[in-house]
C-alpha cells in the first residue's frame, strides 16, 4: 500500500504539475492571470456543450416524468457516462499504461508490477472524474431540484459519482491487457494497435446504431416521446447488460433497503472487478508493457534509400512517419476518414433511406435550391476538417525533441508548412471520403458534390491553419505519454472552435446569400473567393506568429 | 569561428542569470574546450550560439553570420549535437538523417557519401533501417552526431559528445576532431572529461556561474595556476 500511494503521489505530481501549478499561483514569478484567463476560456470551451447536454436531459426528465418514470433521467444520464468511459477508457489505459515514457523508468523499480498498474489504473480513475461531474451533475440536479430530493439523495449521488468509472474502466483495462498480451508476441504491433483500434472503433459504432435502430420507436408522432421510449428500451436492454447503471439509479430513487442493497451490490462489484483487473495484471501487464521495450532493432532488408525531398516536403513525410507509427496519433487523425462514410452512411443502418418520409424528402433535396444543397453539403464535409486534431497538436507532438526544428537552418514558417501539408492532406481525405459517400447515397448532383468537395477542401486549410495557430502560440511540449499531446490537449479544443469560427462566419456569408435569392454560380463564386481570402489572411497570420515564436 | 559579446541570459524574469557577460572568441582551426561544473551556463551559452534559446543582451557571430540577424546562414554553416538524445524515435536512423540532409540541402551523392562514412565510422549502418526507438543510448549519440556532421559544416558544436561513445567511436571522433580543424574549421565543446579537454583542445574556457573565470590554452592555463587541468578546474571552481 505504501509502495502504491509513493507511486501514485509521484504520477499526480508529474502529471497534474501541482508544483508548477504553485509556482505559477504563488512563486514570485506567478502567472494568475493566464491561469484563472485560461480555465475562464476552457470552462467556456465546455460549458456550450454542458448546456446542450442539460437541455436533452431536461427534455428527458420532462417526458419520463408525465409518464410516470421520471427515475430513467439518472439510469441514462449513468449509461451514457458509463458507456463513454468503456469506449474512450480503452484507449487511455492503452496511452496512460502502456505507451507511458516513464514506463521503463517505472519497471527498473523495486516495486511489484501490479502495485505499478493499479497506481497508473487510479491516475486514469482520477482523469475520469472531472468528466462524470459533467455527465452526472445535469440528471442529479434536474431530479433531485424537481423532485425535492434531501441532502441525503445528493450525498448517495457523489459515492455513485465516485463508484461509477471503476467498472467500465476495469473492464477497458481487461480489454488493453488481453490486447497487449497478443501485441507482444507479434512483429509489427504499432499496426496491429492502430487497425485494432479502427476496427473496435467501427465496431461500436455499427453495433450501437445497429442496437438504436432496432428499438427506436416509430409509432408516435412526438419526437420527444420517441426519444424517451427508446431510451427507455435501451435502459431496459442495456440494464440486463450493464446492471450498475440500475444499481445506481436504485441506490438513488428507491426505498431505503433497497437503496441500501443495492449500493452494496455495487460496492462489492466494483471492488470485486478492481481486485480481479490486478489479479490479472500481475501475470500479464509485465509482458505488455516489456513488448514496448522490444523494438526489434534489424528494420527493414532492403537497401538503404539516399532519396531527397525538398523541406517542406521532408518535414511533412516525417509527420507521415510520426504518425503511422504512433497507434495514439493515428488512431486520432485517421478517425474522420472513417468517421466521415460511418456518419453518412448511418441513415442506412437505421433504414430511415427506405421511411416514405426520408425518401419524399430527398427527392424533394434534389428538387431544392441547387445553393442549398451546396452549401448544406459543404458545411456536412467542412466539420471532418473541423474535428481533426492533427494541426492544432502539431507542434505539441515534437515533445521534448522540439529543440531539432528550432536548431534547424530554415525559418519556423518552412516547418509549419510541411506540417500544415499534412495536416490538410488528412482533412482533404477525410473530406473526399465522406463526399463520395453522400453523393451515392444522397444522390447528389455530381457537379454539386465535386464544388462542395473542392470547397470544403479549400476551406479546410484555413481550419488546419487556425488549429495550428492555437499550437504555435502555446504548444504543449511537456508531456510523458502522447496521449497528452493530442487527447488531453486543450489546443484541440481551441483547434476545433476556430474552425468553428471559421466556418460560421463561411455559413453565416452562405445564408445571407440564400436569402438574397442569389444565383447558384454567385454562392458558389462567393464562397470560394470567402475561402481563398480566409487562406491568404490566415497563412499570413500563421507565418508571422510563427517566425516571432520561434525565431 | 565564434564571437560572443558580452552574452547575458536570464531565466525566471531575470532572477536566475545563467550567462553574465560572457564574451570570447573562437578562431579558424581551434578545437575549443568549454567546461565547467553542472549548472554553470555551458549548454545555455551553447543553446544561445546554436539559435535554439533567445539572447536575453549581447551578440553571437557565428562564421560572420549574427545568430539573431541572420539565423538561417548561421545554423546552416554549423552542426550541433546537443546534450539530450530526445529525437524521433519513430523514425528509421536512415529516415532521420535524409531528414537531416533534406533540410541542410545536401545533394544526393554528396549524402550518399556522407550518410555511408558515418555510418560505418560509427557501426552503426545496420542499425540504420531500424527505428531510433529502438537504439541504445551511445547508438541514438552516434546517430545525432552523424546527423550534426553529415552536411560538413565549418563550425561543430558538440554538447558533451562523448557521452555514451564506446572507446573506439570516442577515439574516432577526437580523431575527425583534429582533423576537421586541420581543415581550418573549428569545434567548440563541452565536456566533463578533463583528460580528454586537455588532450585535444587548442584552447579552454572555463565558466562558473554564468561568468568565465578562465581563458587560454593548457600553456596558458598552467603559467597562471601550474599543474594539471584538473587542479586548474577545481581550484576555480570551489
Amino acid at each position: 500500500m505504501k509502495d502504491f500511494l509513493t507511486l501514485f503521489k509521484f504520477q499526480f505530481r508529474s502529471q497534474y504539475g501541482i508544483s508548477l501549478l504553485k509556482s505559477n499561483l504563488f512563486s514570485e514569478n506567478r502567472k494568475p492571470l493566464k491561469i484563472i484567463g485560461l480555465s475562464l476560456v476552457i470552462l467556456f470551451a465546455f460549458s456550450e456543450m454542458i448546456g446542450l447536454y442539460t437541455f436533452v436531459m431536461w427534455q428527458v426528465f420532462s417526458v419520463s416524468k408525465t409518464l410516470g418514470i421520471p427515475e430513467i433521467t439518472l439510469t441514462f444520464g449513468i449509461l451514457m457516462a458509463g458507456m463513454f468511459i468503456l469506449i474512450f477508457g480503452t484507449v487511455y489505459i492503452l496511452s496512460g499504461i502502456f505507451f507511458a515514457k516513464d514506463s521503463e523508468f517505472l519497471a527498473v523499480l523495486p516495486v511489484k508490477q501490479q502495485t505499478i498498474f493499479a497506481s497508473k489504473f487510479a491516475m486514469v480513475l482520477l482523469g475520469e472524474y472531472p468528466f462524470v461531474l459533467a455527465m452526472l451533475s445535469p440528471p442529479v440536479l434536474i431530479y433531485g431540484i424537481y423532485m425535492n430530493c434531501g441532502i441525503g439523495y445528493y450525498l448517495l449521488a457523489i459515492l455513485c459519482g465516485l463508484l461509477l468509472p471503476i467498472i467500465p474502466l476495469a473492464i477497458a483495462a481487461f480489454i488493453s491487457l488481453i490486447l497487449m498480451r497478443i501485441v507482444s508476441r507479434l512483429r509489427r504491433r504499432s499496426l496491429f494497435i492502430s487497425i485494432a483500434g479502427i476496427v473496435a472503433f467501427v465496431g461500436i459504432f455499427l453495433a450501437n446504431n445497429l442496437f438504436i435502430t432496432k428499438f427506436v420507436a416509430q409509432d408516435s408522432g412526438n419526437l420527444a416521446l420517441n426519444f424517451v421510449k427508446t431510451i427507455k428500451d435501451l435502459v431496459a436492454i442495456v440494464g440486463q447488460g450493464y446492471p450498475p447503471s440500475v444499481w445506481m439509479t436504485r441506490v438513488l430513487t428507491a426505498e431505503v433497503w433497497i437503496a441500501v442493497s443495492n449500493l452494496a451490490l455495487l460496492l462489492v462489484s466494483s471492488g470485486v472487478m478492481f481486485v480481479i483487473v490486478i489479479w490479472i495484471a500481475r501475470f500479464i501487464y509485465q509482458k505488455g508493457v516489456q513488448s514496448q521495450f522490444e523494438t526489434l532493432k534489424e528494420g527493414s532488408k532492403k537497401a538503404i534509400s539516399f532519396q531527397s525531398s525538398i523541406p517542406v516536403i521532408s518535414i511533412c513525410k516525417n509527420e507521415f512517419h510520426m504518425i503511422l507509427r504512433t497507434p495514439i496519433y493515428a488512431l486520432n487523425s485517421f478517425a474522420g476518414w472513417v468517421m466521415g462514410p460511418l456518419v453518412v452512411l448511418m441513415p442506412s443502418f437505421t433504414g430511415a433511406l427506405k421511411d416514405p418520409e426520408v425518401k419524399g424528402m430527398l427527392d424533394a433535396m434534389q428538387s431544392q435550391n441547387q445553393a442549398f444543397v451546396f452549401l448544406i453539403m459543404t458545411g456536412v464535409l467542412t466539420f471532418f476538417a473541423m474535428v481533426n486534431p492533427a494541426p492544432s497538436s502539431a507542434i505539441s507532438r515534437e515533445g521534448s525533441g522540439f529543440w531539432l526544428l528550432k536548431s534547424l537552418p530554415i525559418l519556423p514558417r518552412t516547418f509549419v508548412s510541411g506540417k500544415l501539408l499534412f495536416d490538410t492532406f488528412i482533412s482533404i481525405g477525410a473530406i473526399v471520403i465522406a463526399g463520395t459517400a453522400l453523393i451515392v447515397l444522397f444522390r447528389i448532383d455530381l457537379a454539386i458534390g465535386v464544388l462542395s468537395i473542392l470547397c470544403a477542401s479549400l476551406i479546410s486549410y484555413p481550419m488546419a491553419m487556425s488549429g495550428l495557430l492555437v499550437d504555435v502560440m502555446r504548444p504543449k511540449l511537456d508531456w510523458t505519454n502522447p496521449q497528452e499531446a493530442i487527447k488531453q490537449n486543450i489546443n484541440v479544443v481551441f483547434g476545433m472552435l476556430t474552425g468553428l469560427l471559421v466556418v460560421g462566419i463561411l455559413g453565416l456569408a452562405g445564408y445571407v446569400m440564400l436569402q438574397l435569392n442569389m444565383t447558384f454560380f454567385l454562392v458558389v463564386l462567393v464562397e470560394f473567393v470567402l475561402a481563398s481570402v480566409f487562406c491568404v489572411v490566415l497563412q499570413q497570420i500563421l507565418f508571422r506568429v510563427a517566425d516571432y515564436k520561434f525565431s | 569561428m565564434i564571437s560572443i559579446k558580452n552574452v547575458s541570459k536570464s531565466y525566471s524574469k531575470g532572477t536566475v542569470k545563467a550567462v553574465d557577460a560572457v564574451s570570447l572568441e573562437v578562431e579558424n582551426g581551434e578545437i575549443f574546450g568549454f567546461l565547467g561544473p553542472n549548472g554553470a551556463g555551458k549548454t545555455t551559452t551553447i543553446k544561445m550560439i546554436a539559435g535554439i534559446l533567445p539572447i536575453d543582451q549581447g551578440t553571437i557571430s557565428v562564421n560572420g553570420f549574427d545568430i539573431e540577424k541572420s539565423p538561417i546562414q548561421a545554423k546552416q554553416s554549423l552542426g550541433l549535437v546537443p546534450d539530450t538524445n530526445d529525437i524521433y524515435d519513430r523514425l528509421t536512423g536512415i529516415e532521420y538523417l535524409n531528414f537531416i540532409a533534406d533540410i541542410y540541402d545536401v545533394g544526393k551523392s554528396e549524402r550518399t557519401e556522407a550518410i555511408k562514412k558515418y555510418l560505418e565510422m560509427f557501426e552503426i549502418k545496420s542499425a540504420a533501417q531500424a527505428l531510433i526507438k529502438s537504439y541504445s543510448h551511445g547508438m541514438k549519440q552516434k546517430l545525432i552526431l552523424a546527423g550534426a556532421l553529415l552536411h560538413a559544416p565549418k563550425l561543430w558544436i558538440l554538447d558533451e559528445p562523448m557521452t555514451g561513445l564506446d572507446p573506439k567511436s570516442a577515439h574516432l571522433l577526437k580523431q575527425e576532431m583534429r582533423a576537421h580543424c586541420d581543415k581550418g574549421n573549428t569545434v567548440f565543446f563541452s565536456t566533463h572529461v578533463l583528460d580528454v579537454a586537455e588532450k585535444i583542445c587548442d584552447r579552454l574556457a572555463i565558466i562558473k556561474e554564468g561568468k568565465i573565470v578562465a581563458i587560454g590554452s593548457m600553456e596558458e592555463l598552467r603559467q597562471k595556476s601550474g599543474e594539471s587541468l584538473e587542479n586548474i578546474f577545481l581550484e576555480l571552481t570551489e
